[in-house]
């Protein structure tokens, strides 16, 4: 008995002096170990989403000219030379951006290299917030008012742009001024406006999709083609390579963007429902489909093209799920649209197909094939409907607001979400 | 034991807070200058015999940053430089030049500070004359490969396994005073003009008649930089074409191009043909892959160019921007024309040995 007191009192001598040897540990590392972080604040900021649609063909005549990545410069400085030395904002390998442009900035999780699709991208910057509703992660905040906005031009390598040869300082590829006014959504683009004199520029666009009155039911799309003027007439040999990604991209001849679109054109949309193609092969049930718009070549004008709308759900029995995909049709005015005609590649203004149509399939995360009828070879981006774990249902399917750049021959979506319920496990 | 998960929940709070960088001020000091670097490594001890007789040791150790582009034993042997006795026959200076021409100062060049996809980079020696860096990227993210070449070299491995998968070898070793890559055949640049390379060369005198004789000659005298494609007079003799029948040939009755196809008005390293690719659509359905394609200089009717395998030079009538046609009067030389090893950089241009001829007086009628 005398023994096991012995025992416990040991024990709970022990246990103290762990435990203050654990409070000591700890209190050591409290002290030692944190570091003190400012938050950056930006007063009344604009919100900023930068994206490089050059896209340039390197040949013995052009090799030593413009490279397609970039840097962005906002309020620089310069040297006595009037090289820039340094800058308010930098946005540092730009690269040519991705053909889908997601809701959240997930590349800074998902690579190792410095190159960047877009500003803000993968630089650690002030995200923008949830504005009505839309998230705005992938926007950046600047502070708002008038800037000097510059883009070099420079060569893909890591080093950075102040570290480079004096040789890639000397010339901005655009230097401006813009306007930037307080809690505003803009988006800029840097792109060829004419693709005979290599005359390069930029459109900023001032987004409303959060000041519209859309619906969380319905998907909402618009569109723009920001090709260079030009660029449709040239031959195929002085054409850059598209930036698309072909479905099973075994054959090329049916990148149907490959030449670049006509001036106008009209959309047409259809809405597949994954679950009919898998068991009426022979089309007997009816996909949605309409006419959607007219579209037409401008690099000038910053308007926000109107967005139309699209169903979220086939029928009313579906609610949390949606089954649906979208192809989107452009095609010349006038155009016969048989289904052999559909056949026919698109191959410029010279060629049977004669530029008078294109495809684009909206599927999965736009890499994976649709079931049957197959859709090899296709020009596919991921789907306009976002389908994840969401509250308690896994997946559920929400509405998103995109936009479906056509820029020369490479087709961009950019797709914006609402805030959804974290997941429940 | 509550109080030892709170303890833990406490200590790994702590932990997990955001440090700075672990930073290593001051350098290495076990690592050795280049020169004793050089002097220590047998793979490059004729590197180093050339710096020593050179004299230029003291200065390698000297202060960098410095990038040295290191000629391993077997590029040497290439040149017939067996053992470091074989350098007595160089004189100091040209051997100083030799090697300066391997080396950068002020800046230690890492393979990723090259631009990517693009060639043509340029960067001074301490020679006074440049190099022109380039480097590739193959494959997609998991096949991931670099290929950087100078002057048509690749960087760390044998320029004429370039067709091989492998990875190439030694680059970015870091030495007290710079950086270091290795390469597998030695720079070589000669500061003459591009005629007075072919003059000086007695192969290649059937060719300069040719040029002559064809008015091509004033040309090359311009600043502008050339690409010569050179077929050496063996190969014109067998096919009966010598000094003196090439300068008899009737110029208002044979075309131009006979002698103008193997310029080319840009220059350009082999490796550089992997930054150009572009299909003409030939016809409807096919398109043929080229190189490079440019329209004979005087006789624009005409184009040269290479194919897509990197070793076939040909001439064909000049393709129409829209349009087909592409078997008209093409001629080409067989594959696999072109030696690497045999590319010789001057002044201002480039020549590659060609190993046959495109074209005969028989081919090239004046239209």
């Amino acid at each position: 008995m005398r023994q096991q007191m012995l025992n416990n009192g040991q024990q709970r001598i022990g246990k103290g002096l762990q435990l203050s040897f654990v409070l000591l540990i700890s209190g050591a590392l409290i002290v030692s170990s944190c570091a003190k972080i400012e938050p950056v604040v930006i007063n009344e900021p604009a919100y900023l989403r930068v994206f490089n649609n050059l896209r340039f063909k390197v040949t013995v005549d052009n090799q030593d000219q413009t490279h397609s990545t970039l840097v962005m410069l906002i309020n620089p400085e310069y040297d006595s030379n009037g090289i820039p030395a340094g800058a308010e904002i930098i946005g540092d390998f730009l690269v040519t951006r991705n053909s889908y442009a997601p809701p959240y900035p997930s590349h800074i999780g998902n690579s190792l290299d410095v190159y960047n699709p877009e500003y803000p991208g993968k630089e650690r910057v002030n995200a923008g917030p949830i504005l009505n509703g839309f998230d705005l992660s992938s926007w950046a905040q600047v502070p708002s008012g008038q800037h000097r906005v510059a883009f070099y031009s420079r060569p893909r390598s890591e080093v950075p742009f102040f570290n480079l040869e004096m040789r890639y300082r000397t010339e901005p590829i655009v230097d401006t001024v813009l306007d930037l006014r307080a809690g505003e959504v803009y988006t800029l683009h840097v792109l060829q406006k004419d693709f005979n004199t290599k005359e390069n520029g930029i459109l900023l666009r001032q987004e409303n999709f959060h000041k519209l009155a859309l619906a969380d039911s319905l998907v909402y799309v618009n569109f723009y083609n920001m090709s260079a003027k030009g660029f449709f007439e040239a031959p195929h040999t002085v054409k850059p390579n598209s930036g698309n990604h072909l479905l099973g991209g075994l054959n090329l001849e049916y990148d149907w963007f490959q030449e670049g679109i006509r001036e106008e054109m009209n959309v047409f949309y259809v809405a597949y429902d994954e679950r009919f193609l898998r068991q009426h092969y022979d089309g007997t049930i009816k996909p949605l489909a309409s006419f959607m718009t007219h579209l037409k070549r401008d690099t000038e004008n910053p308007a926000t093209a109107p967005y139309w709308s699209l169903p979220l759900f086939f029928n009313a029995q579906d609610s949390i799920r949606s089954f649906l995909f979208q192809e989107f049709f452009f095609s010349r005015p006038g155009f016969d649209a048989t289904p052999e005609s559909f056949m026919i590649p698109n191959d410029g203004p010279e060629g049977p197909g004669a530029g008078g149509y294109a495809r684009l399939l909206c599927y999965g995360n736009g890499r994976e094939e649709p079931p049957a009828p197959r859709r090899q070879n296709y020009v596919a981006v991921p789907n306009l409907i976002v389908t994840t774990h969401s509250g308690e249902h896994n997946p559920r399917s929400f509405a998103t607001v995109n936009s479906i750049e056509i820029v020369n021959n490479s087709v961009y979506l950019t797709t914006v979400q609402r805030v959804y319920e974290p997941p429940v496990y | 034991m509550t109080r030892y998960i709170l303890s833990i929940c406490v200590i790994l709070s702590a932990a997990s807070c955001d440090k700075r960088d672990i930073r290593l001020d001051n350098p290495n000091d076990k690592l050795r200058p280049f020169a004793e670097f050089m002097q220590n490594n047998y793979a490059y001890s004729l590197f180093h015999a050339a710096i020593e007789k050179a004299g230029l040791t003291e200065e390698l150790n000297g202060p960098g940053p410095f990038t040295v582009w290191a000629p391993t034993n077997e590029a040497f042997n290439r040149l017939g430089i067996n053992r470091p006795e074989d350098f007595e026959a160089f004189g100091v200076d040209s051997l100083r030049q030799l090697v300066l021409y391997h080396v950068l100062r002020g800046r230690a060049l890492e393979i990723e500070d090259i631009p990517e996809n693009s060639a043509n980079n340029r960067y001074t020696t301490e020679s006074g004359a440049d190099v022109w860096l380039a480097r590739f990227d193959t494959g997609n993210r998991l096949t991931r490969m670099f290929r950087p070449y100078i002057n048509g070299i690749m960087i760390g491995q044998w320029s004429n396994r370039v067709n091989s998968n492998e990875h190439y070898g030694r680059h970015n070793i870091h030495v007290a005073n710079g950086i270091l890559h290795e390469i597998g055949n030695v720079l070589r640049y000669d500061n003459v003009p591009v005629r007075d390379w072919l003059e000086n060369h007695e192969d290649y005198q059937v060719l300069v008649a040719g040029l002559k004789h064809f008015g091509y000659w004033e040309l090359l005298a311009d600043d502008k930089q050339w690409t010569i494609v050179a077929p050496v007079d063996s190969l014109f003799e067998q096919e009966g074409m010598t000094v003196e029948t090439v300068s008899a040939l009737d110029t208002s009755v044979y075309g131009k191009r006979l002698f103008g196809a193997y310029i080319f008005p840009v220059r350009f390293f082999m490796s550089d043909l992997r930054l150009y690719l572009f299909a003409m659509r030939v016809t409807s359905t096919r398109t043929v892959d080229l190189r490079i394609y440019t329209p004979i200089i005087g006789d624009e009717n005409f184009s040269n160019g290479i194919l897509n395998n990197y070793s076939t030079f040909f001439v064909n009538r000049t393709f129409p921007s829209s349009g087909y046609g592409w078997d008209d009067d093409t001629y080409s030389t067989p594959n696999n024309a072109f030696d690497r090893d045999q590319s010789h950089l001057v002044r201002n241009g480039i020549i590659h040995r060609l190993d046959g001829v495109a074209l005969l007086p028989g081919q090239v009628f004046n239209d």
